[in-house]
């Protein structure tokens, strides 16, 4: 959760620079500045023109103002719109551009006055040549016409050189004029007015074509160019950055989209290699399990083996007992023999005692041989189950008697049940046998048979004096090689194979907890 | 080789003169629209405070673009102090009022619609009022994205008001080699320009694109009788100059024979009226009778057509 809330913070800052730099990059754009650059050109010859036309009007008769007010109003339109938008730009330029336009406003004002007094003067000028030079010729007072003439001369002269002696030699002649004339108050008035005009019309047109205004607009020019070179160095550099920042970016890119695809290639390989490692494992482990599987099976074998020598052992000591009492008796006949007169009544009684011994040892070895059996591919066939209790009873009676375990056995009903008898009663007496091994060190010693019937089932119940079986080991007694008795002297093998039998019948086998010693129950479903 | 000689005629005509033609045709480049909405507006009687003034109250479109008077009657029948210039092609001087206050048409629209002789209205109260209705409304935002704003109603004024040429004028026509002038004409064009009214009277306009001082050759105020008024200041009044008083926009004399009475005062009352002041105050000359009518003849052929974008926007 972390990582990917860095690894946006990340992204966002990145995605921020990149917009910074790419906006700064831009700066003045070459389309703006070419526009820039022709209004510039422009307004210069604007003013050339302006400059132009102010010295024809001056110079030539023909009066035609439109050309002067077109390059005016152009240069207005530069100062009023064009340059705040494009040229002010920085706080320097528009220092510059302010200083030009009011350089440029006292310009236009000139041109005005240029205007006005030039069309006045040259109307007096017109005035007096007309009626001077060509029309009053008809009129000639000789004295007042030359006068006339005189300062017409004058005044033109004045007008084309504008110099201190030209005005000097003007005045005196339009002194002479005024005092001779009567006859003519308009010439006077127009002397007077070309006289007063003159002077003003030439400042006019000195201060239109001073270089003043020039001079601005090159200060102006230079601090523009200057502007825009600090402004497009800064907008290459943030060019140049984000063409670095692109190559590092791309470079990034390509080292991990290369880290991607080696580590799949691992991957792939990784993956092939633990594929081959899992089929060796496989096989090592199938050919384990056979052997352990063999194994097993010797074991149960050997468990047998173990359980039939056990019983063997069992049966034999069974079989002493027996046997002892026979001998008994039969000593103890020789004995008698040798007395005169023969007990009668002793002998029938040990003969009986012998006899009664014998069809025990016959029921021993009856019980034997149906247990011997390998009852494993036998068909399930309908059996007493007292008969069985009894016939595995009779194998260990006399060793259980004989160790002061007493033997009970309760039989409450007496129920067939499907079954393979020679394997229920290997469970049965593998049961007696750990009770047997178990109650060894108590000081009571019995073992209970119980025989119980519910609506469904069949229960068998094997309870011993013991102190009961600890829970945490009730499960594991089950497992197949477990064994709480001494190296040597168990398999541990006993209780997973009747667990087994029992299963393979239907049934359960199960340890009682409700009472305070150990039992087991076996549990079989009726047979219908 | 006629035409080709008609055109060198032609060019020598009035390429040499200083009067030129007016053009015949205006290339516009705005929208039929915006020139309809500026009609509108030109005879929109919201622009002034109580509904009652319009444009065309003194400068009316049938009467040469003024309304004939010396002074005009703005709002509540106020007497203004100055004549009405006419707004026929208005768009050809270089400065607007007078006294050129106005560098443009657009800025000249301030003046009428502010003055409390003339409209007696504010911006807010107009654009209250065109917002109100619903016609105004569509017609704007149709030509204009921001809608009614004080400078897109002096864009639509401004953009009609220079649609309002009248070409064709008799003079014109002689300049472009197409008629010949009378005799009589032709002598008073002559005239015109050896006495000297050219120097100020020139360009296509026939005037309006300098300043001139009423009374070059004589004292016109003082001869006049009359008091002075604010408005005899002339330029003064904007530049604060000296040699400013008394200095007036020159007029256009196109159409001259219908926009009587003529200059700032309105107090010459016919055209002979107007030649002989100016001959006398301007040009410091008496002229002859015969000059009078063959000036006043000459300028009768100034008059043009009524311009041609009032059939259109009428319909």
């Amino acid at each position: 959760m972390k990582r990917y809330l860095a690894l946006s913070l990340i992204c966002i800052l990145s995605v921020g620079a990149f917009a910074y730099m790419y906006y700064h990059s831009q700066g003045i754009l070459s389309r703006t500045h070419q526009k820039v650059l022709n209004i510039m050109n422009q307004v210069q010859k604007s003013e050339l023109e302006l400059d132009k036309d102010i010295l024809r009007l001056r110079d030539f008769s023909l009066l035609d103002y439109d050309s002067v007010t077109k390059q005016v109003q152009t240069l207005e339109y530069f100062c009023k719109v064009q340059g705040p938008e494009l040229i002010a730009v920085s706080p320097e330029t528009a220092i510059y551009f302010t200083s030009y336009c009011s350089l440029l406003e006292q310009k236009f004002l000139a041109v005005e006055d240029f205007k006005s007094m030039n069309s006045a003067y040259k109307n007096s000028l017109f005035f007096l040549h007309d009626k001077t030079l060509n029309g009053a010729q008809s009129k000639i007072v000789s004295g007042l016409y030359q006068s006339e003439m005189q300062f017409a001369y004058a005044i033109m002269s004045y007008s084309l050189l504008s110099d201190n002696m030209s005005k000097k030699t003007a005045e005196k002649n339009f002194k002479h004029l005024e005092s001779s004339s009567a006859r003519n108050i308009s010439i006077a008035y127009h002397g007077r007015k070309l006289l007063e005009l003159q002077e003003k019309k030439e400042a006019a047109v000195r201060q239109i074509i001073s270089p003043f205004t020039n001079e601005a607009f090159e200060k102006l020019r230079n601090s523009y160019f200057h502007s825009y070179e600090s402004e497009r160095k800064v907008a290459v550099f943030y060019q140049r950055l984000l063409l670095l920042s692109c190559l590092l970016l791309l470079f990034l890119f390509f080292i991990n989209v290369l880290k991607i695809w080696k580590s799949a290639a691992a991957l792939v390989k990784a993956n092939t290699s633990l594929e081959n490692r899992v089929a060796e494992r496989t096989k090592e482990l199938t050919e384990s399990q056979k052997t352990i599987t063999e194994q097993q099976q010797s074991l149960a074998v050997s468990a047998k083996m173990s359980a039939l020598g056990e019983m063997a052992g069992g049966v034999a000591h069974e079989i002493n007992t027996p046997l002892a009492v026979i001998r008994l008796r039969t000593d103890q006949l020789l004995e008698s023999l040798q007395e005169d007169p023969i007990d009668r009544e002793f002998f029938t009684k040990a003969l009986s005692a012998i006899d009664q011994t014998v069809s025990r040892i016959g029921k021993i070895v009856n019980g034997l041989r149906s247990f011997a059996r390998d009852g494993k591919n036998d068909q399930m066939s309908s059996y007493s189950v007292s008969q069985i209790i009894d016939d595995t009873l009779s194998l260990c009676r006399e060793r259980f008697t004989h160790r002061g375990v007493q033997i009970d056995c309760l039989q409450l009903a007496d129920i067939r049940i499907n079954c393979r008898p020679s394997e229920i009663s290997q469970v049965l007496l593998n049961l007696l046998n750990n009770a047997y091994d178990a109650i060894q060190n108590e000081n009571e010693k019995w073992v209970r048979i119980e025989l119980s019937e519910s609506v469904q089932e069949v229960h068998i119940s094997v309870c011993d004096s013991g102190k009961g079986i600890p829970l945490e080991i009730q499960e594991k007694i089950m497992q197949p090689f477990f064994t709480t008795k001494e190296i040597g002297k168990g398999t541990g093998l006993g209780l997973s194979i009747s667990r087994g039998i029992i299963q393979n019948h239907g049934g359960q086998i199960k340890i009682d907890n409700s009472v305070q010693n150990t039992k087991f129950v076996l549990t079989f479903p009726k047979t219908v | 080789m006629f035409t080709c000689a008609i055109l060198i005629k032609t060019l020598l005509v009035y390429a040499s003169e200083p009067i030129r033609p007016l053009p015949q045709q205006m290339n516009v480049k705005e929208p039929f629209s915006k020139i309809q909405l500026g009609f509108l507006l030109f005879n929109e009687k919201k622009l002034s405070a109580k509904n009652t003034v319009s444009c065309t109250q003194c400068h009316s479109l049938s009467r040469g673009g003024v309304d004939n008077l010396a002074f005009s009657v703005g709002i509540d029948g106020a007497v203004g102090n100055i004549n009405s210039p006419t707004v026929f092609n208005s768009g050809f001087n270089f400065v607007q009022f007078w006294n050129g206050r106005a560098k443009s048409l657009e800025e000249q629209i301030d003046g009428p619609v502010q003055h409390p002789k003339e409209m007696g209205s504010s911006w807010p109260e107009v654009i209250a009022k065109l917002n109100s209705d619903p016609n105004y409304r569509t017609r704007f935002k149709a030509i204009y994205r921001d809608g009614i704003t004080v400078q897109n109603i002096k864009n639509a004024i401004a953009t009609f008001e220079r649609q309002l040429v009248t070409p064709n004028a008799k003079f014109d026509r002689y300049l472009r080699g197409e008629i010949k002038l009378s005799e009589l004409e032709m002598q008073g064009y002559n005239r015109f320009k050896a006495v000297g009214c050219i120097a100020c009277h020139q360009g296509q306009n026939v005037g309006g694109n300098m300043y001139e001082t009423m009374g070059v050759m004589g004292n016109y105020f003082k001869d006049r009788k009359t008091p002075l008024t604010e408005e005899d200041l002339g330029r003064y009044l904007i530049t604060k100059r000296e040699q400013d008083k008394h200095v007036f926009r020159v007029p256009s004399l196109r159409n001259v024979e219908l926009t009587a009475p003529y200059f700032h005062d309105g107090y010459a009352q016919t055209l002979e009226d107007a030649v002989h002041i100016m001959g006398k105050y301007q040009l410091g000359q008496q002229l002859s009778k015969k000059d009078f009518t063959a000036i006043v003849a000459f300028l009768k052929t100034l008059t043009g057509e009524p311009p041609a974008i009032l059939k259109k926007v009428e319909k």
